[in-house]
């Protein structure tokens, strides 16, 4: 066991804590030097991969807090890299909070992938989710609070889910069996299920997946870049790690890739556009978790790898139109190709990418899963996962280039002023991103001689001449339909919101609402005003019934589910009027009934 | 002598204190010099602790037992007495005139807290109950009566009747203890009471017994003084009933549970089924609270509940588990209350709303708050993670599968409002108040230990955890023969 | 600014650009007519079917198979995909699910 390995996310909460002690001056410069930190740090360990660190003799448990292999390393690369990146395109920033939570975010994900054991895993993953939501708080807009705390809502129930799995699984196999392995067989016990419910939330994957449209756009424009990265891909790693091969991700993922495509399709917002194409590319690495085999496995990873760069190359991109103009619908954008040229091309970059177009990066890792489905007879996987590349391609390479920097300028006057290439730290970030895509996708041993299984990664060749002419024959006739619709006025973008799975939490939430609060709120009021009739207590005459009633009205700034439980909670608060003769009655008639069931219990169990 | 004294040295500390601020309170307009008093007695009384740690003895003819656990409560007990004191400030919400006397009637009820951990016989148990909540009662009412306020009165008063119904409940129990084995000795009893445990009337007995301590620690259904309580009293007030009370009684539930032999099945039943019902009605009626102190009073029912879940393990592992797990508790809710103290102008109650800006006004405060709200949501690292992780964990080894996912959905539903505070503190619309809070160097440096602890305690329970099993083995010992001073 | 520059020189040869566009997609179809006639012996594409296991109804086998021998197949399947992708899209979005972007907002 090596001594000298420090866990990365060591470093970043370090640098986080830190960092409001650093004089202004060097701040900017710090703000790197910390991620770069990190990353040597994971690069280093590659020199000694497959070794165990950081065993931790807890309470009754062994943690394992570095567990470095060929999977977790891949993913750490790119993650660190990835922190790097993103803190440089948001350097400029000067709350110091938002690189606090962003970086505790980032350690969080780290923390997971290097986790060895189920509930280290799961104390990385809680600090995942309560980090992120600062990211989308600190946009400060009453939207984003609210979409912050949904987003919360429903990680706290995925959290939750996991962790009853955990302790299912503790309780079925003792505290000594807690080691993060595949599963195996037992993926579809109990325990097995409840901590893939919990995974696949984080996941995005439908029927769970409406958190991720919902909250990613309403985060900060830097803040989103750090979001699409993260919470998703550890889940990712978890499928591969736990779930490898298990055929119902096939199907889920497969839906999803299709399922995202859609929505993207008809989305107006290009940062809400390219968070359903956050769901469409995980739906390839769900399903290559599902197929299992090393060729998709490697897949996976590779696809993650790129993944990250290119979606936070878009996001970027995205988050530079919002940063610089405040605007990001498409219907209300167009023809800034000539105030943002070089925002212009790195996004296309990004958008090429993700479309799996030649010479990008997305091309030697997306066909990877493609291939390894129809090499294992997943056909019906394989051709649907190539018609969502189309979709993708659509979305990405050609509808946002065309409408958002082209096509009929709709932007309002006061968007075209402020519309310019935003400051080099940003455009440089977006650069580096986007020679790192090309670079990938030119040379491929850089991407796959970092991958899990070396065997197969090394007999993979991705510019076949039957590969290359097939995604040349698909993208560039996706371009043809594309321009034919244009030229029909078929596709022009409109105003809207699309409504998606989240309408359950939002709109039933604020439905209840109304059913529930009209019948409680008048019921209390009754029994107020009979209690003020009836003369009371003296006692209840000397104190103000303000301060005992005042409480009532209910907090509207939260809808949905959570205004559903608090009602629940309003309700019960009925009891708690501050009556002492009455709550006395309760406490004795509780008391009395207790030691009388108890008795009974008793009797039955002398019998 | 030195015998006597050495073991009996924060009592006699505390006993002394009391009389130099009586004597103070004879004066007027002594304020500050009371302060400064029990300042001192509370230095004090956590040397004297630290100082006595580890001491054996027993005094009074066997009623008074000092050991391993009850000299680790009492440093538990004066740590958290000097944060109450150091966070009280001024006490810009009692009537000045009796500001002096305030302090007075605080260390009376320190004093009656620190023997409550020590008495092994039900007559000074009982003692000591009331002397810890006599001189609250006291304090709940000595707040200024501002513009048409007369809520405290309402609040004492409440608080007496449901302290003199609980400990009446409780009486009752004991004496049906009594009147089973013929002894008040705790120890004595245990040995006697064995035989006779599956007796309904034992049953009774204990459960009534318990029923004195479930309203310190304000279980369902001896819960309903606590949120009036808490909004009624002023904010120092607040924070010591929120507190170091429910320590007590978890010190004392233990020696009571322990009466009742591990195999009991009756009681772990009866005991879940409290807990269930305080963690849910505790959180979800949090949920709908707009007033920060009743929120927390609110919150505290439902901690208590994951508390007693620790009992529902009903062996050591549990108890100790319990007693950790409140600990942690003082330290969170403390921190809390800090910030409700420093926050609120002129001593009047905090709205959430009220919060808003408030990592502007004091960025330490606001740090303090989110260590604190976190905590207690039972976030990690905190302490509050671990200790509902350690009470799951016991729980979940006596096979109370059902009870630890009702805690862990309670403890999910208690993150929604708690973060809903912080949401208020750091997103807040701050049209309001945008005065900067200063901060003198006690709060400064109370707080950072509050934040220190919560960390550590959470980062490494290892050492307190491993002290409070040690030093529940030697509960309920039988008394050596000749322990007669 | 050299990129403004050429995006601007592209747009206003828009016609010329165009028509390499469509001499591009000719020469794609066409490259791909000649790799499978004159495919020698059996090139290995990426996804050969392999695996033991079977996934796949026998419909799909085939359809696997006329896209691994037809020419210009995938070039079929990216216009017919595209076309029929937005066109479900869209009458999706027109069911129903696009409603008013204040549809929200109470």
């Amino acid at each position: 066991m090596n001594d000298l390995w420090i866990h990365p996310s060591l470093i970043l909460l370090g640098g986080a804590f830190l960092l409001p002690l650093i004089p202004k001056a060097f701040k900017r410069s710090y703000l790197l030097a910390v991620p770069l930190l990190v990353f040597a740090d994971v690069l280093q360990m590659l020199a000694s991969p497959n070794a165990v660190h950081g065993v931790v003799r807890f309470l009754n448990w062994t943690l394992t807090f570095g567990r470095v292999d060929s999977l977790s390393l891949v993913f750490a690369v790119i993650m660190s890299g990835m922190c790097f990146i993103g803190t440089l395109y948001g350097q400029h920033v000067e709350e110091d909070a938002q690189h606090i939570a962003s970086w505790a975010y980032v350690s969080g994900s780290l923390g997971a992938i290097f986790a060895g054991d189920l509930l280290t895993l799961f104390l990385f993953w809680e600090v995942m989710a309560f980090s992120s939501v600062f990211l989308i708080w600190f946009r400060r807009t009453p939207e984003s609070i609210r979409a912050g705390f949904r987003y919360l809502l429903v990680h706290v129930a995925g959290g939750l889910l996991l962790l009853t799995g955990i302790i299912l699984w503790i309780h079925q196999k003792g505290t000594n069996h807690i080691s993060f392995e595949s599963f195996g067989a037992e993926a579809y016990s109990a325990p097995g299920l409840f901590i893939l419910a919990g995974i696949i939330l984080n996941a995005a994957v439908p029927p769970l997946h409406a958190w991720l449209p919902d909250a990613y756009p309403a985060g900060t424009f830097n803040g989103s870049v750090f979001l699409s990265a993260f919470t998703t891909k550890t889940a990712v790693y978890a499928l591969c790690r736990g779930f490898a091969g298990m055929e119902l991700l096939v199907w889920l993922g497969t839906i999803m890739a299709l399922y995202g495509v859609i929505y993207a399709i008809i989305e107006n917002d290009i940062r809400r556009l390219f968070a359903y194409h956050i769901i469409s590319q995980v739906g390839y690495m769900v399903a290559g978790a599902g197929i299992g085999t090393a060729l998709a496995i490697n897949g996976v990873c590779a696809h993650a790898f790129a993944h990250i760069l290119y979606k936070g190359l878009l996001f970027m991109g995205g988050g530079a139109v919002l940063h610089m103009t405040g605007e990001t619908r498409m219907s209300e954008l167009g023809g800034l190709y000539k105030k943002m040229p070089w925002t212009f091309l790195l996004t296309l970059i990004g958008g090429l990418s993700i479309s799996a177009f030649p010479l990008f990066s997305g091309f030697v890792s997306k066909s990877m899963i493609v291939s390894a489905a129809f090499a294992e007879n997943w056909t019906p996987a394989g051709f649907l996962l190539t018609l969502a590349a189309i979709g993708t391609f659509y979305c990405n390479g050609l509808k946002v280039p065309y409408f958002v920097w082209f096509g009929k300028d709709n932007c309002r006057p006061e968007v075209r002023a402020l519309a310019k290439d935003p400051p080099w730290n940003m455009l440089a970030a977006m650069g580096l991103a986007a020679t790192l895509c090309i670079f990938l996708g030119c040379y491929t041993p850089a991407l796959y001689r970092l991958l899990p299984d070396q065997i197969s990664a090394s007999a993979y060749h991705p510019y076949s001449a039957g590969h290359i002419s097939e995604s040349l024959q698909v993208l560039l006739f996706t371009a043809l339909g594309f321009f034919l619709l244009v030229k029909l006025r078929k596709i022009q973008p409109h105003r809207g919101t699309n409504v998606d799975l989240d309408w359950f939490y939002r709109k039933v939430g604020t439905l209840f609402l109304w059913l529930a609060r009209k019948p409680v709120q008048t019921l209390d009021n009754a029994v107020g005003e009979t209690y003020l009739a009836a003369g009371l207590l003296p006692l209840m005459k000397i104190s103000r019934f303000s301060g005992i009633f005042d409480n009532r009205v209910i907090d509207a700034t939260v809808d949905g589910i959570a205004t559903t439980v608090r009602n629940l909670g309003g309700r019960l608060r009925g009891a708690q009027r501050g009556a002492v003769q009455e709550n006395l009655t309760v406490v004795f008639a509780v008391t009395a009934v207790l030691i009388f069931i108890s008795l009974f219990v008793f009797n039955g169990f002398a019998r | 002598m030195n015998a006597f004294i050495m073991p009996f040295l924060p009592e006699l500390i505390l006993l002394l204190g009391g009389l130099v601020i009586f004597v103070i309170t004879l004066g007027d307009s002594l304020e500050k010099r009371a302060r400064t008093a029990a300042i001192t007695i509370a230095l004090a009384l956590l040397a004297a602790s630290v100082l006595c740690f580890g001491q054996e003895a027993v005094l009074f003819d066997g009623a008074y037992r000092i050991d391993a656990f009850s000299q680790l409560l009492k440093l538990i007990i004066s740590a958290g007495f000097l944060a109450i004191v150091i966070l009280g400030g001024n006490l810009p919400d009692i009537r000045p005139a009796i500001k002096p006397e305030y302090h007075l009637f605080l260390t009376l009820s320190m004093t009656g807290l620190v023997m409550l951990v020590s008495c092994v016989d039900i007559i000074t148990l009982v003692i000591a109950l009331e002397l810890s909540a006599f001189p609250l009662y006291f304090l709940v009412a000595m707040r200024r009566e501002r513009e048409g306020q007369r809520i405290q009165m309402e609040s004492a008063i409440k608080y007496i009747m449901f302290g003199i119904a609980a400990n009446g409940v409780m009486l009752f129990g004991f004496s049906y203890l009594y009147g089973l084995t013929g002894t008040t000795s705790l120890p004595e009893m245990m040995v006697k009471l064995q035989p006779v445990m599956h007796t309904p009337i034992a049953i009774v007995g204990l459960t009534l017994a318990f029923c004195g301590i479930f309203y310190k620690l304000a279980i369902f259904p001896f819960h309903f003084w606590t949120p009036d309580v808490y909004q009624g009293s002023s904010n120092e007030t607040a924070s010591l009933i929120a507190s170091l009370p429910k320590v007590g009684g978890v010190a004392v539930l233990v020696r009571l549970a322990s009466l009742a032999s591990p195999d009991n099945t009756l009681i772990p039943i009866l005991l879940s089924a409290l807990a269930i019902v305080s963690m849910f009605y505790g959180n979800l009626i949090a949920l709908a609270q707009k007033d920060l102190k009743r929120l927390l009073g609110f919150s505290g029912i439902a901690h208590a509940g994951y508390a007693l879940v620790g009992f529902v393990a009903f062996n050591q592992a549990g108890f100790a588990s319990a007693l950790y797990y409140i600990t942690g508790y003082m330290v969170m809710v403390i921190a809390c209350f800090v910030v409700i103290c420093r926050v609120s102008r002129d001593g009047s109650n905090v709205a959430i709303s009220e919060l808003a800006g408030l990592h502007r006004r004091s960025p330490l405060l606001a740090l303090t708050l989110i260590v604190g709200l976190f905590a207690l949501a039972g976030l990690p690292p905190f302490v509050g993670f671990m200790g509902k992780l350690g009470l799951l964990t016991t729980a979940l080894a006596r096979g109370h599968l059902a009870l630890v996912i009702i805690a862990v959905l309670n403890a999910a539903i208690a993150i929604y409002y708690y973060l809903r505070v912080i949401r208020e503190a750091v997103f807040g619309d701050d049209g309001g108040d945008q005065t900067p809070i200063v901060l003198d160097r006690s709060t400064q440096a109370l707080c950072v230990l509050l934040i220190v602890a919560i960390i550590v305690l959470g980062v490494a329970p290892s050492p307190i955890i491993n002290a409070i099993s040690g030093s529940l083995a030697g509960l309920n010992l039988p008394l050596p023969p000749a322990a007669v001073y | 600014m050299k990129l403004l520059v050429m995006i601007e020189t592209l747009r206003r040869n828009l016609k010329t650009v165009v028509l390499g566009c469509y001499v591009v997609l000719t020469l794609v179809v066409v490259a791909d007519v000649i790799r499978i006639l004159f495919a020698h012996g059996h090139e290995v594409p990426a996804g050969e079917p392999v695996g033991a296991a079977e996934h796949a109804p026998g419909l799909w086998m085939s359809l696997y198979h006329i896209a691994e021998s037809w020419p210009g197949f995938w070039a079929g399947f990216g216009l017919l995909g595209c076309l029929v992708l937005v066109l479900v899209s869209k009458s999706y979005g027109h069911a129903g699910v696009t409603k008013p972007e204040d549809y929200y907002d109470e």
